[in-house]
Parts: C-alpha cells; sequence; structure tokens
C-alpha cells in the first residue's frame, strides 16, 4: 500500500455563487508527478491554491500525508510552489531566494549554504548565487523559482504552469530536466498546465479538469487512447469527433453510423451508456487500405481528397467521405511518399480498435 | 515648407526653455552681485551675501523650517504608511470611503485649508498654539494624503505573488512585511516622506496664517522682506535654500529612493 | 489569469485580528484629519454664515459678496486669470511635451531635466526671479532703456500680466508633464501611416496628433488653472495692490480685517470655483471612457 502525499476529499469552491470546484476527488500517492490538465477557467488553479492554502475550501477536507490542512495557514503545510511568474524576490540574491525558506524555518547558516548550493547544483546554476534575479535571462529565473521552492525539501511541489512565460525551444528542454529532477528528488509533483504536451511528456499520471471537474484520469496513455469524453479526445492531442447516429453492437466491435450512411467497424463500448460520438485520431487513419505490415485494416472507405497541407516531417489531409462528412489525416512523409493530389480519390484504412465510442 | 516647420518647431522649443531657466539664472548671477539689479553690463563678483547668511537673521528661520520639515515628513511617513498598508494591503471593509477621505484634503486649495485651521485655533483659543506646532499640524495634512496616495501606489504595484511566495515558504505574517513587503514598497515611502519634506520646507499659502513673530519659517521671512525690498541677499538665501532641498533629495536617493527603483524579477 | 480567483487566507480568527490591528493602525490619520481637516472645514462653513459683530446666523456675508462689487470682481479676476494661465501652460508647454515623447536623442535627457528643474527651486525663488526680470528697474526695462527702445520703463511687474507670467512658470512643468503622458498615449505608427498618406509635418500634427492628445490638453489645462487659482505667493509678490486675486484678498479679510465670515464667504467661493472646474474635468474624462469603450465595443 502506497502512503498518499495528498488527498483532496469532496472538495468544492464557491466564489460569490460562482461554482469555480465542484466536488472533486484525488489521491496522490508519495513521488508521483501528476499534472491537473485543464483549459483556462476549469478550476485547476483554484485547486492548487487551494492545496497551497491561499484559498480555503467552501466544503470538503484536503490532507496531507493523511493529516488535514483545512486549519493550517500556508505557511506551516511544508508545500512548495513554482509560481507562472516565478514571483523571485527581486531585491534579494539568488542566494536569499533559495535561502529564504530556510531561513524562515530557523535553519542554521552552514545548513542553509550546504542546502542552498545543492539546491542550485541540481538546477544548474552553480555560480549564479551573487546574481539577482533581474540580471537572470527567464529560463535561469525559472531554475532559481525551482531552487527556492525545493530548497526547504518541501513534502509535495505544486507547480503552477512554471513553463509558461518560456520560449518553446527552453520549454521542451526544461520539460527534460523537470522530470529528472523529479527523479532524483523522488518527492511529489503536483503540476497544473494548460499545455496537453507537457502533461502528456512528464507525467506518471494526468488529471484533466473540466468546468470545475474531473473529466478523466489516468495515465497519459489512457488519456490520449481512451479519451472517455468528447471534451478529452478534443482537447488531448487532435481527433476527429464524429456524431454517430445508430449503433449496431456486435461483441467486442460494434456497427456505428456516422454521417449519414457511412458504416464503420469501432471498438464495442466500455458500459451502457449511449453511444452519441467517436473519436478518431488523425494519425490512427491510412491512405490505402493495406498497412505496412500487409494486414488489413477493419474499415476500408472512399474518400476524396480536398486539401493537402505538407507539414515536412507528415502531411495533413483533409478527407471527405460524404457530403458533410470530413476527416483530418494525418500521414507520415518520407523521400518516397506521393502526396495525394487534390481532388483524388483515395482508399482510407482505419482499425476498428481506433475509432472510439463516446457517450457525452 | 517643411524645413521652416521644423526650424520654428525647435526655436519654439528654445524660447520656451529659456523662458523656463530664465529666472533661476537670473537668481543665481543676483545672489553673487553687488546689487539686487541684474545688468548685462559686467559686474563684480561678491560672496558678500552668502556671508550674510550666517547671521541668527536667516538662520533661526532656517533652522526652523527645517524642524518642522523633518517632524512632518517623519510623522506623514509614519501615518501615511500605516493608513495605506490597512486600506490597500488589509483591504479592510470600507476602504474606498476611508481611502477617498484620506485624499478628501488633496481638493481643498491651500490657502483654503490655513483660513479654516487658523480659524479653527482661534475659535477653541488655542492662539499660543500657532507657530512651530500649528505649523507641524497643518503641514501633516497637507503632506499626508499625498504621502498615503505614494505608498498605496507602491502597495498596489505590489505583486502578490511575492508575499503568497513568502509565505509558501514558512514566512509568517511579520516576517513577510519585514522581508518582502517593506523592501519591495521602501522607494515609494522614500519618494513619498521626500515629498513630505520639501512641501512643507518650501510651503506658503498655509504658513502665511500660522507663523508668530520669532517663531517663523524661512520662505515666509523671504516673503515677507521681498514686499519691502530687492535686497540681493535675497538671491543668496533663495539659492542656498534650492541647494539644501538638493542635497536633502539627493540623501534621500542614496539611502534607496526613487531611482533604485526594482525593475524586473517578478514581471 | 492564475491568480484570478484568490480570496481571502485561512484561518478566519486571524484575519478578525488583523482586521482589528488595521483599524487600530489607521485611527491616528482619521484622527489627525478629522481634527485638523474636517472639523477647521466645517467651522469655517459655519463661519461663513455668521454675522462679523455679533456672530448670529445670518447670509449677509454671502449677500456682501455678491453685491459689493470688490468680492466679484476679484472673483472674476481669478477666473480670467486662471484661464489665461492655463491656454500659456499648454500652448508653451505642447512643443516641449512633443519633443520630450517622441525624442529617442541623448537631448531628451537635458530638455527633461532643463524643463522641470524649477519645481526643485520653490515658488519663492523663482518669483523673486522674476521679480528682478521684471521689475521698474528690472533687467527688462534696463535692456530696452540702454537700447533707447523706450523713455522710460514699462509697467511690466504689479499687474495682470506679471502674475501671469510668474504662474505659467510655476505651473508649466506639471503641464508639461500631463501633455508628454497623453502624446506618448499615442501610437508613433499613426503618424507614419498620415505620412505615408501624403500628410505633411503639419498635417500630421494638426490632424492627428492634435485631435488624439485632447485629453491631455484637457487636463494640462485643469491642472494649471486649479494651481494658478489656488497659488498665493505669486499673486502676492507679482501682482501685490495692483492685481488682487482671492487668495490674496482672503489673506487681507484675516490679517488686516479680521473678518473672519467674510474672509470664510472668500475661500468657499475658491472653493467652489475649484470644485467645479474639477467636476467638468471628471464628467469629461468618464464621457470620453464612455465613448471610447463604446467605440472599441463596436468592433
Amino acid at each position: 500500500m502506497n502512503l498518499l502525499d495528498i488527498e483532496l476529499v469532496s472538495v468544492s469552491k464557491t466564489f460569490a455563487n460562482m461554482s469555480v470546484v465542484k466536488d472533486i476527488n484525488l489521491a496522490v500517492p508519495q513521488g508521483e508527478f501528476v499534472s491537473i490538465l485543464g483549459p483556462s477557467g476549469c478550476g485547476k488553479t483554484t485547486t492548487l491554491n487551494m492545496i497551497a492554502g491561499f484559498n480555503a475550501p467552501s466544503c470538503g477536507d484536503i490532507r496531507v500525508r493523511g493529516r488535514s490542512q483545512i486549519r493550517v495557514p500556508p505557511e506551516r503545510r511544508n508545500i512548495g510552489l513554482v509560481f507562472q511568474n516565478y514571483a523571485l524576490f527581486p531585491h534579494m540574491t539568488v542566494n536569499e531566494n533559495v535561502a529564504f525558506g530556510l531561513k524562515m524555518k530557523g535553519a542554521g547558516s552552514n545548513e542553509i549554504a550546504l542546502t542552498v548550493k545543492d539546491a542550485l547544483r541540481s538546477v544548474h546554476l552553480e555560480g549564479y548565487g551573487e546574481r539577482y534575479p533581474r540580471e537572470l535571462s527567464g529560463g535561469q529565473q525559472q531554475r532559481v523559482a525551482l531552487a527556492r521552492a525545493i530548497a526547504p525539501r518541501p513534502s509535495v511541489l505544486l507547480l503552477d504552469e512554471p513553463l509558461s512565460n518560456l520560449d518553446l525551444k527552453l520549454r521542451e528542454a526544461m520539460r527534460i530536466e523537470l522530470k529528472e529532477i523529479h527523479e532524483q528528488l523522488g518527492m511529489t509533483f503536483v503540476y497544473v498546465t494548460h499545455d496537453q504536451e507537457e502533461a502528456m511528456a512528464m507525467s506518471d499520471r494526468i488529471v484533466v479538469m473540466s468546468q470545475g471537474s474531473i473529466a478523466q484520469e489516468g495515465t497519459p496513455a489512457q488519456i490520449y487512447r481512451d479519451p472517455k469524453s468528447r471534451f478529452v479526445a478534443d482537447f488531448i492531442g487532435k481527433s476527429n469527433i464524429l456524431a454517430v447516429s445508430d449503433v449496431k453492437p456486435n461483441g467486442k466491435t460494434a456497427e456505428i453510423v456516422v454521417g449519414n450512411d457511412v458504416r464503420l467497424i469501432a471498438r464495442a463500448p466500455d458500459d451502457d451508456r449511449p453511444i452519441r460520438y467517436c473519436s478518431i485520431r488523425p494519425e490512427s487513419v491510412s491512405l490505402g487500405a493495406v498497412t505496412a505490415s500487409g494486414e488489413d485494416k477493419s474499415n476500408r472507405i472512399n474518400a476524396v481528397v480536398r486539401r493537402v497541407i505538407n507539414l515536412g516531417g507528415s502531411l495533413e489531409v483533409l478527407a471527405q467521405l460524404s457530403e458533410e462528412l470530413h476527416l483530418h489525416i494525418l500521414v507520415r512523409s518520407s523521400r518516397s511518399t506521393v502526396a495525394p493530389a487534390v481532388g483524388e480519390t483515395v482508399a482510407l484504412g482505419i482499425d476498428a480498435a481506433d475509432i472510439q465510442t463516446l457517450a457525452e | 515648407m517643411t524645413r521652416v516647420i521644423s526650424i520654428l518647431f525647435w526655436l519654439s522649443l528654445a524660447a520656451v526653455l529659456a523662458f523656463i531657466t530664465l529666472p533661476l539664472l537670473v537668481v543665481v548671477a543676483a545672489s553673487f552681485s553687488p546689487t539686487a539689479t541684474v545688468t548685462f553690463q559686467p559686474f563684480e563678483w561678491t560672496f558678500r551675501w552668502y556671508g550674510d547668511l550666517l547671521s541668527n537673521r536667516w538662520l533661526d528661520p532656517f533652522l526652523t523650517s527645517l524642524k518642522i520639515a523633518t517632524v512632518v515628513a517623519a510623522t506623514s511617513g509614519v501615518l501615511g504608511l500605516l493608513a495605506a498598508y490597512c486600506i490597500v494591503y488589509e483591504r479592510l471593509p470600507g476602504s474606498d470611503v476611508l481611502m477617498s477621505y484620506l485624499l478628501s484634503p488633496l481638493s481643498v486649495p491651500q490657502i483654503v485649508k490655513g483660513v479654516a485651521i487658523v480659524l479653527f485655533l482661534s475659535m477653541i483659543g488655542f492662539q499660543g498654539f500657532l507657530g512651530t506646532p500649528a505649523l507641524i499640524a497643518a503641514h501633516v495634512v497637507l503632506a499626508l494624503p499625498f504621502v498615503t496616495r505614494m505608498v498605496a501606489t507602491s502597495l498596489a504595484n505590489f505583486d502578490a505573488n511575492l508575499d503568497r511566495a513568502a509565505q509558501i515558504l514558512g514566512a509568517g505574517k511579520l516576517q513577510r512585511i519585514r522581508h518582502v513587503l517593506l523592501p519591495m514598497i521602501k522607494p515609494g515611502v522614500l519618494s513619498g516622506v521626500t515629498f513630505a519634506f520639501i512641501i512643507s520646507f518650501n510651503n506658503i499659502p498655509l504658513s502665511v496664517f500660522l507663523v508668530r513673530p520669532g517663531d517663523s519659517t524661512l520662505p515666509i521671512t523671504v516673503i515677507n522682506y521681498l514686499e519691502y525690498s530687492l535686497d540681493p541677499v535675497m538671491a543668496a538665501v533663495n539659492v542656498a535654500s534650492m541647494a539644501f532641498i538638493l542635497v536633502v533629495i539627493f540623501l534621500f536617493e542614496k539611502i534607496g529612493g526613487f531611482s533604485a527603483q526594482i525593475h524586473g524579477g517578478s514581471k | 489569469m492564475s491568480s484570478l480567483a484568490l480570496d481571502s487566507s485561512p484561518p478566519r480568527t486571524r484575519r478578525r485580528f488583523t482586521g482589528w490591528f488595521s483599524y487600530l493602525a489607521l485611527s491616528p490619520s482619521l484622527v489627525v484629519l478629522a481634527i485638523f481637516f474636517a472639523l477647521p472645514m466645517g467651522i469655517m462653513i459655519g463661519m461663513s454664515f455668521a454675522d462679523p459683530q455679533t456672530l448670529s446666523p445670518t447670509l449677509d456675508n454671502y449677500h456682501r459678496f455678491l453685491t459689493d462689487g470688490l468680492s466679484l470682481a476679484g472673483f472674476c479676476r481669478t477666473a480670467i486669470m486662471s484661464l489665461l494661465v492655463a491656454v500659456c501652460v499648454t500652448a508653451l508647454g505642447y512643443p516641449v511635451a512633443y519633443f520630450l515623447a517622441r525624442s529617442r536623442t541623448r537631448w531628451r535627457a537635458v530638455v527633461f531635466a532643463l524643463a522641470l528643474s524649477p519645481e526643485l527651486a520653490g515658488v519663492v525663488l523663482r518669483t523673486y526671479g522674476w521679480l528682478i526680470i521684471l521689475e521698474d528697474r528690472g533687467f527688462i526695462n534696463d535692456v530696452l532703456l540702454y537700447l533707447g527702445l523706450i523713455a522710460s520703463p514699462l509697467p511690466l511687474s504689479k499687474n495682470l500680466f506679471a502674475v501671469v507670467v510668474g504662474l505659467t512658470h510655476v505651473v508649466l512643468p506639471f503641464g508639461i508633464l500631463s501633455l508628454m503622458t497623453s502624446i506618448q498615449g499615442i501610437d508613433p505608427n499613426l503618424e507614419r501611416a498620415a505620412q505615408m498618406l501624403g500628410a505633411s509635418r503639419l498635417s500630421v500634427i494638426r490632424f492627428i496628433v492634435l485631435p488624439l492628445s485632447v485629453p491631455g490638453i484637457v487636463s494640462s489645462m485643469l491642472i494649471a488653472f486649479t494651481m494658478a487659482a489656488s497659488a498665493y505667493a505669486t499673486p502676492a509678490l507679482l501682482g501685490g495692490a495692483g492685481f488682487k486675486v482671492l487668495a490674496t484678498m482672503i489673506y487681507e479679510q484675516v490679517l488686516f480685517y479680521i473678518n473672519w465670515p467674510f474672509a470664510s464667504v472668500m475661500a468657499i467661493s475658491l472653493l467652489v470655483m475649484m470644485l467645479a472646474i474639477s467636476f467638468a474635468g471628471v464628467r469629461y474624462e468618464s464621457r470620453r471612457r464612455l465613448r471610447t469603450a463604446g467605440a472599441k465595443g463596436d468592433n
């Protein structure tokens, strides 16, 4: 049995009659990297602020290592927080910033010096201790913020969209580094973001939030492959969401009708709820009915190519199946790939397993 | 055509700048001249007037002004800091009303405030209060709204995330105020205090009602004197008092005022 | 965005304590202003309705103010003088403000320092400077006499002209700052766009910069007007007995005639003038806000 670092038990938050977080339950085991993912306004930051202690939940309980935190002010929760805008103290040097938490805990100066050094080493900023935050680049400031948060060895580290102010290249590098620091420290990370790629790249588990509730939680692969709702399918990665007009269950598969008259063999639904949509990932559709390994796809459909966009490593094709039914298709392209011509009729192949049926 | 316009523009700019600097230059020149008239005929340099400054006639009002301005700057600094902190940072209920009350003296001309205060003092039979005590009270009323507004502005610009960052790192309220909030708003507080010092030191419209013979401020002594004579010693007094103000600004700046505003970091 | 939804932090009991402490810390300011500002203002307003001899309630003071001729003349002189100062400040300040808002050269810092330097000098020094310059035996008359352009000194001081010159000088830095802020708010690309469409320098100023800086012009006029109307030292020294304004007349009533009730009425008339002007400014500003907000909504 894994120890739980954070538990949210039926937590709700209401601001001036606006229900921002609705009855959230969440358990984070020690050492896990959890991402809370959702569009802005979904309640993820409020949730984070409640864990940190800046907001009190309207009802429900928040526990850290089994102890209720409701009556504990933020300064005594022993939680680390990395802010979106870094919130470095501009009047203190890097060393003073990182030492702040230890100083507040009343640590001795030797211990402080050692820990600060360690923390700066783990974010690769040795030798920057005497500088002021304004003398550092955005990426370096971000690392200082991280070092400052981990230096007092909190039980949990909360990260509030920490990479959103960095440019793309740096963001991608920092993802890897954050993951490494997480492994190195073995600390529980709760990472709030609206960037699904970031969540996919780093997390052990993703909690997708929508309109104040948890829409789905699971490993990145589960979330991507088996979205349980139209919202998750649409928000995580790109997806073709088609309205389903008729369903005939058939053991492990089901025959569904999309558009007016296009019939597809899909994976059978997990539960008995009525099926209203299906989701097809653009990259799971192949141009030509036969895969590289020679297997037959469960579905072969003819479609007319309406638009082809060359993205360099891949082609994005818009194919028309019937009058109002279009599919976005992503195919890898190499030197030998012959791009389909606009207006050409092509055969599409889709595996039944790649068609996810959705109830909502 | 374009050339003509641009020449006209530069000429007007130069003329306005000349207009701005002319009286200052004239006073400086007069302070070194043997007579109060400034002519463009060559004159002999003299430092006589500056020597005269050390007489009690000028030294006493200077010390009075200095004493009053120091007390006013300190008092309105402390009161303004507390008031702005409570209203902006603690977000007291009714803070809008409280703030408009604290800033309301700004919309009343100084001369009107002066009449009201001197009237009030004589009504309650406190004429003995005139001179330094009354001047201090009146100048605090004048300076306090300015200081409160300046501190409130820097508190409003204070990034609340810095406070939260300190809190999550284990800092209690007093520690946060001491280590984070006060250092961050220090420039705003210091410019407020400097401003309070200067408006008290240079004040005329309020002081004119409240001074007492033998207990008068420097500017009031100067204008009373100016009504009778343009003695060049006045020029020396004025130049010296401006130099003094510059020194004060320089000192406050040194302790970490205005230009030490901390940029970046928490954008 | 991320910190939008933050309310008061728990726990409740500590909040209540800090609330208590806050009112305690706030009270000295509130009390000082109550005793030395609110109460005196109330007494002054009450005094304006009192008979100068018996202190019994009466409207005579207001009646006298409106009918004795001298007082209303002083009121109008003050208004006219303030208006002239407002116009001069804005007209003289505009080229400087435009330069400060647009220049990217080293000269900008120099002009900025020169334009604001008088603020450090204090009113007395500057007024003294103008006295030396404008006096009958002053700098200008001296030069003109020397050059033989005039036979006897021109009357340059102790009149409206001298007061307007002196006050314009006092208020100019504030006017320049408010105009500069307004011009800085105009996107320089608008001027470039107009030039690309064939507008000359003059047309750019006339059709683009001036209309867009109207708010700055209004606020510069307002600042100048209110500062001029409430100034005391400059009109006292440069106007003297020859040109009395409300501020100097109030001073006379208090210290020479010792007529508190009538001094109060005059002070109130000055206050009313100021409040009316400020109110007009606030009205203008809120209307402008509404208009621009509406224009944005239409897009």
